[in-house]
């Protein structure tokens, strides 16, 4: 008859020995070894704790509806078109301007906006224009893995040729997000930057645009026009149009990772690094145990004579 | 048990279904197996049934796979159902891209008025947004459908299909139903775009509210009640607004008139002064009462008159105006001898001072002017006038002669003046007292200042002058030049460069008993607030070495250890003073001149005069020599081990910026009773 391996188990032997002798000492140091030596190691090597990840989301961008167009001309007398009070106020005899056109376009209907078309028509009174400058407040929200909601700005600059007679500008570009910092990934920090650029209030010197560039680019994050690609064309008209075309691309962000996270990375890099030396004071330990060089006593289900012995010898200790 | 039942039956129709339709496809594909069809089949035209021809098309542009055409009625296996299908959904009575009525539209394959002789011209089909579940059997229904050039149909090569679901009803949840409120309108805007609307408000006087700073300030001329502004200018240099000016907040504004004439109003003086009077405080302004003649019924202490004065350029001296000056009016004159057209008495500064009570409101308000004289020749440009408008405000128990302004308490700040002093001996019988004088009323006297660059020459006056700003380094150039005249009979070489040298020392301010302010609230009563200034070699030194040599054959003298630069430099550490952490305080200020500098002059014998023209470099360094803070334990030894700053990371607060961190002591607490517990 034919005999099978149907099940197998292990003999446990137990090796004994007092609290304060050699054997105990040396599976001490060798323990201790393994635990702490893992985690110097995964320490000295570099990128032990976790300090910054990264993600890419496409940011949910929506303009408020305000607007600033601030023109210079080959005259002293600017243009300036806006929405806010100040504004129309103060300068309302240099608002020239007389279509502003927006149009969100959002393709995959996911309720993120894809594109924007920015479209601005203004009348030229016999001037040229020197420079335009368009600022656009603009809803910026992440909510994928770290929340943040705040109020930032489309800013475009463009200067023309000195003889130049532009009366239409087509811009094409990105919305680019910069961070000087990551993300902290928490509600209370997601809403810091969640009021306005540009302050309504009656002073000028909210709406300079020298102040507003020094305002907004002391936040930690700003968005910008990227791949920026501008064509001008000069016909015989009165009127200068500009169209702007911007996509709201993915954004790649960097945030620091919570405190689970952070172990989580931490624990298998020590993890990968325990295994190994384990296996190695193991070794160590095996040699020095089958070797008999340290003095123990053996405590095996086998030898139940032994096992009495040892017994009797622990109760006379 | 009821339910179970249905549930059963339920599950044995569908099974059944979905049995018959694989038989079905089955058949259909073996009857379809003969005539070669693939997965298309097609026909070109209805119009062409008559005919048996089997037209083999690549169209590679659609579908990367070869199709098999064969004519629509010539098969018999396509079922009858196929050419009724238009008849079975009321969804294809639109044809999403048919947008011009009984015309063929292009790239149009859906629309009815193309035949297929037009869709021959077609690049290709337009896409249109629709949406089949390709899972029920009755797909086959649906793609029917013709959007192509061609008559087509689709044989469906799945293995099952759906021919009946048992799952409860669904339904596509979308708004249909037409808004029927204005106001459920408005509610419908909430988060979506909308032209802002700003609603101009705070434009009215209102006498109740409280009048604290920023309020805004009115005053009240021939015309009514208004607030008051003064010109500023905008994008360009312009005057083009006007800037409102709010209690207590001090403001300087500067732009350009355009048009210089008498006409030109705000030129001449008497706009900013004829009639105009301000409102002390809102409280005290009754509009109703004064009704129509504000300006006459409004006592004189809630309507405060200006006191103006005509000052010079720094507005240092002024002197009182009388109501009928002349020249509080801009007078133009054209003069045709000189071709030119001279304007006097336009107004150039103005400076409104009010003194105010706090919550009591203004007190008394002075303005403070500064008048030109401004020409221009026929034919040129009309000059841009520029015009200045500072508004200052001052406690009314307070004169502007007391001010005493600190650079910080007690650490200097950033961008703020470094106080001076110098050091003086008092000699009070045998005991000598050191002390400190410092001029407060003139700048140059009490902070460290440098020459300015004026035009290219170096200028130190108590008006014109570059001032050290904590901080920033600075290196400033500048043209010096300074004539020396020889007043004996032999020409003393010496002497005559040691006196040049004195005058570079001069213009650079220095002077061998200057004392620089530790902190920026340094106290001229207490010596020890006060540190010398060091220096590399003294400027009595330097005047020593001084050596100059005349050669009368070339009529030049030679003057050798000039000066030609400055280096200074300012250390400076941020300390705790009691529990104010982080003061800027100034360790030490050091000169060190280079004055390997030699220049043969020549000496003009018909004045007997030296002309040194050279040019002087000053470059002001900071130095921060702050060290980490440490806090040191006086008691015995102790053991310093420490490992990295970050090798507990994520358990210890490293920088300000992590907030998140404040949760880990929780987190900590979680992470040992889970270990516990295993």
């Amino acid at each position: 008859m034919v005999l099978i391996n149907v099940y197998t188990r292990n003999i446990k032997i137990k090796y004994k020995s007092t609290p304060f002798s050699k054997a105990t000492f040396l599976v001490l140091i060798t323990e201790l070894f393994t635990i702490i030596f893992s985690f110097i190691i995964g320490y000295n090597t570099g990128g032990f704790w976790l300090k910054q990840a990264t993600f890419y989301e496409q940011p949910k961008v929506s303009l408020l509806g305000d607007y600033i167009l601030m023109a210079t001309t080959n005259n002293t007398s600017p243009v300036v078109c806006s929405t806010y009070p100040f504004f129309k106020k103060r300068l309302q005899q240099y608002n020239f301007c007389s279509v502003i056109k927006f149009r969100e376009i959002d393709h995959e209907f996911d309720g993120k906006n894809d594109e924007v078309i920015v479209e601005i028509s203004l009348n030229l009174y016999n001037f040229t224009l020197k420079s335009i400058n368009l600022v656009l407040p603009i809803k910026y929200q992440l909510s994928d893995l770290c929340p943040l909601k705040m109020q930032s700005l489309i800013f475009y600059q463009y200067n023309f040729q000195q003889y130049d007679v532009v009366t239409e500008l087509k811009i094409n570009a990105h919305l680019q997000f910069f961070q000087s910092s990551p993300i902290l990934c928490s509600i209370r920090f997601s809403e810091i930057y969640n009021f306005p650029v540009i302050e309504n209030k009656p002073e000028s010197k909210n709406y300079a645009l020298e102040n507003i560039m020094e305002k907004y680019l002391k936040r930690n994050f700003t968005t910008h026009l990227t791949n920026v690609y501008a064509v001008t064309k000069t016909e015989n008209k009165q009127t200068f149009t500009l169209r702007l075309l911007l996509k709201y691309p993915e954004h790649h962000i960097y945030y620091n990772p919570g405190f689970w996270q952070i172990l989580k990375t931490a624990w298998i890099q020590y993890i990968a690094i325990y295994i190994l030396l384990a296996w190695l004071s193991r070794k160590i330990r095996k040699y020095i145990f089958n070797n008999r060089l340290v003095w123990y006593y053996e405590d095996s289900p086998i030898n139940k004579k032994s096992n009495k012995h040892i017994y009797n010898l622990m109760s006379f200790i | 048990m009821e339910s179970n039942i249905k549930k059963k039956i339920a599950l044995t129709i569908f099974i059944y279904f979905v049995v018959t339709c694989f038989g079905k496809e089955i058949i259909k594909i073996e009857e379809l197996a003969s005539t070669e069809v693939t997965s298309i089949s097609t026909t070109t035209d209805a119009n062409f049934k008559g005919e048996n021809v089997t037209e083999e098309y690549t169209t590679s542009e659609f579908y990367n796979e070869k199709t098999t055409i064969i004519p629509l009625y010539n098969n018999e296996t396509v079922p009858n159902k196929v050419a009724n299908t238009k008849q079975v959904s009321p969804d294809f009575d639109f044809c999403a891209c048919d947008l011009q009525l009984n015309i063929c539209d292009l790239n149009c394959c859906c629309d009815q008025d193309c035949s297929s002789q037009d869709k021959e011209v077609f690049e290709q089909c337009e896409v249109e947004p629709r949406y089949y579940d390709a899972r029920y059997c009755d797909y086959v229904k649906y793609i029917y459908i013709n959007n192509t050039r061609f008559e087509w149909e689709i044989n469906q090569n799945g293995l099952f299909c759906v021919v009946k679901s048992n799952t409860p009803p669904s339904f596509i949840l979308q708004r249909k139903h037409p808004l029927k409120t204005f106001e459920e309108s408005e509610y419908e805007k909430n988060n979506k775009f909308s032209w802002p609307q700003y609603t101009q408000g705070g434009d009215s006087f209102n006498s109740s509210s409280k009048f604290i700073y920023g309020s805004p300030i009115w005053y009240v001329d021939q015309k009514g009640l208004h607030k008051f502004d003064v010109p500023n200018s905008f994008i360009t240099n312009r005057c083009l607004i006007k800037e409102n000016i709010f209690y207590l907040k001090n403001i300087h504004t500067s732009c350009s008139q355009v048009d210089l004439s008498q006409e030109n109003s705000q030129l001449s003086l008497k706009y900013y002064i004829d009639n105009v009077r301000f409102v002390a405080v809102p409280k005290l302004f009754n509009i109703t009462k004064y009704k129509d003649k504000l300006l006459e019924s409004c006592p004189k202490n809630v309507c405060l008159s200006i006191t103006p004065k005509i000052c010079d350029e720094s507005f240092t001296h002024c002197a009182n105006l009388s109501k009928n000056d002349s020249r509080i009016n801009i007078r133009c004159n054209l003069s045709i001898k000189d071709k030119s057209t001279t304007c006097v008495s336009v107004v150039k500064k103005l400076k409104y001072i009010f003194y105010h009570n706090g919550t009591k409101g203004l007190t008394d308000i002075l303005l403070l002017t500064y008048l030109d004289e401004i020409s221009y020749e026929f034919g040129t440009d009309v000059p841009q006038i520029n015009q200045d408008f500072f508004v200052n405000f001052f406690w009314s128990n307070i004169t502007t002669k007391r001010l005493v302004s600190l650079s910080g308490n007690p650490g200097y700040l950033i961008g703020r003046p470094i106080a001076i002093g110098i050091l003086e001996n008092l000699k009070n019988g045998t005991d000598t007292l050191l002390s400190i004088k410092r001029n407060v009323s003139e700048y140059t006297d009490s902070f460290l200042t440098i020459p300015k660059n004026l035009n290219g020459y170096c200028i130190f006056t108590s008006s014109e002058y570059l001032s050290i700003e904590f901080g920033y380094n600075v290196l400033t150039r500048c043209q010096f030049q300074k004539t020396v005249y020889n007043h004996k009979k032999v020409v003393n070489g010496t002497e005559l460069c040691r006196t040049l040298q004195k005058s570079i020392l001069k213009i650079w301010n220095i002077h061998s008993n200057k004392m620089v302010g530790s902190f920026g609230n340094a106290d001229i009563k207490k010596p020890d607030d006060w540190q010398k200034i060091l220096y590399k070699k003294l400027p009595q030194t330097i005047l020593n070495t001084t050596l100059g040599e005349y050669y009368p054959k070339n009529n030049s003298v030679l003057c050798k250890s000039m000066i030609k630069s400055l280096n200074m430099d300012i250390f400076h550490s941020r300390v705790d003073v009691g529990s104010l952490i982080n003061q800027e305080k100034i360790l030490a200020l050091t000169l060190s001149f280079d004055d390997s500098a030699s220049y043969s002059l020549p000496f003009k014998k018909d004045d007997n005069s030296l002309l040194l023209n050279t040019e002087l470099e000053l470059r002001v360094s900071f130095y921060d020599l702050t060290v980490k803070k440490e806090r040191k334990v006086v008691d015995p030894p102790s053991l310093d081990i420490k490992l990295p700053y970050d090798f507990f990371y994520p358990f210890v607060r490293i920088n300000n910026s992590g907030n998140q961190f404040a949760y880990n002591f929780l987190n900590l607490i979680i992470l040992f009773i889970v270990l516990y517990l295993k």
